[in-house]
């Protein structure tokens, strides 16, 4: 009890304290310290310092899932934009502060997963052709050719499969999520993001060359 | 057990963040929440002050000079009831739904509607003064996709119709899908050769939701499916609609082309002639625009024997015929 008044009253203090010169850059780093079941509501009372403190603290992740389950940086920044557009919309929908960050992300794999579908779509069809894989804004310029040479062939493998089965590995292997986060994130049962793992993980088995195995093979 | 196919490390992968990106997103974002640099609250604290004095003030002398209708009368137990002041017991009360924060547009519209006193007992203390905290009742990312939609995700289409049908059947979810589960409904349909139903679903993208971004390719599809069924008037309606819905975009000449050779069978010359004078026009460097030409051409050498008085609407007939796909005279590009 004496905890949740404290905490009320940091909150008054954050929200009161925007006066004089500076008050932007001051009030940013205040809301800094607080934690995101804090900033969430400070955003949902339309505090747009606590929302910006929001995004400065998770954007970089939202932008690196977007790309990462993309394979591109096509469209990246749009995409975040649009999940930090609905969660200011749809803020209230959260019931606990602290699960922000996976709400964010089931945000952002949701308007991924719509692109690749209709990409998917558009491409059976002959509208399109699929979007490259973009190794460049994948890969460090300081990666190893071995490692560029894997992550191309990966995403290669992985843009022939189904958008569900490549949200959920790149998830779970390149994201490197436990399984239930995959799960939250996929807005699916632990069971199904098992299963869709799994069967990703078979492909790629079955269809992966390592990229060095010709070579010696020739050799 | 095999070993992990990806083993390029963490470290390898690129961060995206940096702080010019995440600040054009910022900058992007604020501008769209219409958020313009607040002021501080010093400078405009006294205009909500302001309002509500003058406010309170006008209920007051409001109050004094009006003698009291109705009483709004609000019961945790029964709801909201207007009554005489020492009247007669109110009749039954609209019973206050649980759940439903918005109640403070009720009172203020009592409150103009008569010079009323509100006698607010304790739980509705919070119904006048504030908004009412809400519940999360949508959790936010627990729902599954349908069984259909994985399956046709998965191409597996036959299963999938059969997952449509086990939920209640094609036409019950038609009423209520969205654009790309219309989409979805639609591979579904043609995969398992139903053509009506592909068609049925695809005029429900164009007709329900035509701001979708899928509007313009679910009209192409529509109008190459009808030209398929022999209905080549629905096709040019639906080519047309495509132009119509996205005017330069990447199907707009090829719907171009389709609209003109849909008239073509329709036999429906003048048109088609204009069709294609426009193609040249706004294609000139255009991929069938030799297509289109001799076409024409043929069609008008085709048509000068019916002007002299033989059978006319030799391309309805042909059509009437088979309509030969092989002698159509474009390939459909999206089916």
């Amino acid at each position: 009890m004496a905890r949740s008044s404290a905490s009320t009253r940091r909150l008054r203090v954050v929200s009161g304290g925007r006066q004089g010169g500076g008050f932007r850059s001051e009030a940013l780093e205040s809301t800094a310290a607080l934690d995101d079941a804090q900033l969430v509501a400070l955003a949902r009372a339309a505090d747009l310092r606590a929302f910006e403190a929001l995004y400065r603290r998770h954007a970089g992740f939202a932008l690196n899932l977007a790309v990462r389950i993309q394979g591109s940086g096509a469209d990246a920044e749009d995409i975040v934009h649009d999940a930090f557009l609905r969660v200011h919309q749809r803020l209230r929908e959260l019931r606990d502060g602290h699960l922000f960050r996976a709400w964010l992300g089931s945000i952002v794999v949701r308007l991924v997963r719509t692109r690749l579908r209709r990409r998917r779509l558009m491409a059976l069809f002959g509208i399109r052709s699929s979007e490259p894989v973009d190794l460049d804004s994948l890969a460090t310029p300081e990666a190893s050719p071995e490692a560029r040479a894997e992550l191309a062939q990966v995403y290669a493998l992985l843009q022939t499969m189904a958008p569900q089965d490549r949200i959920a590995w790149t998830l779970r292997h390149i994201e490197r999520h436990r399984l239930d986060a995959v799960a939250e994130l996929s807005g699916c049962s632990l069971a199904t993001a098992k299963r869709r793992i799994q069967r990703a993980q078979h492909y790629l088995r079955d269809h992966f060359v390592a990229p060095f195995e010709q070579d010696e093979r020739r050799d | 057990m095999t070993r992990l196919v990806f083993e390029a490390s963490f470290s390898d992968l690129k961060d995206h963040a940096s702080p010019a990106k995440v600040e054009r997103i910022w900058r992007r974002l604020r501008s769209d929440l219409g958020e313009v640099e607040r002021r501080p609250r010093a400078a405009w604290w006294w205009v909500p002050a302001t309002f509500v004095i003058v406010f309170g003030s006008g209920v007051l002398v409001g109050a004094n000079w009006a003698e009291p209708e109705h009483v709004l009368t609000v019961e945790p137990e029964r709801g909201l009831a207007l009554t005489e002041p020492g009247g007669p017991p109110a009749p039954p009360a609209v019973p206050l739904r649980p759940r439903e924060p918005q109640r403070a547009p009720i009172a203020v519209k009592q409150r103009r509607l008569a010079p009323a006193v509100v006698e607010a007992r304790e739980p509705s203390m919070s119904i006048m003064t504030e908004e009412a905290p809400p519940e999360a009742v949508v959790t936010p990312s627990v729902v599954e996709s349908p069984e259909w939609q994985l399956l046709a995700s998965l191409g597996e289409y036959a299963p999938a119709l059969q997952a449509v049908e086990a939920s209640g059947g094609f036409d019950s979810l038609l009423g209520t899908a969205s654009a790309e589960e219309l989409l979805i409904l639609v591979d579904i349909a043609r995969a398992t050769g139903q053509r009506g139903r592909a068609i049925q679903a695809l005029r429900l993208v164009t007709q329900r939701y035509p701001d979708d971004p899928s509007a313009p390719i679910a009209a192409m599809m529509l109008g190459n499916l009808l030209l398929q069924s022999g209905d080549p008037a629905g096709a040019a309606k639906a080519f047309e609609l495509n132009r119509r819905l996205s005017p330069k975009g990447d199907f707009a000449e090829d719907a171009l082309a389709r609209e003109f050779e849909a008239k073509l069978r329709q036999g429906e010359l003048t048109e088609a002639q204009r069709l294609a004078e426009q193609y040249e026009h706004d294609f000139p460097q255009g991929r069938r625009l030799d297509e289109i030409r001799a076409e024409l051409a043929k069609a008008l050498d085709e048509s000068e024997p019916s002007d002299k008085g033989e059978p006319a609407d030799a391309a309805d007939t042909e059509d009437e015929l088979g309509g030969n796909e092989s002698t159509a005279p474009f390939s459909s590009s999206i089916e």
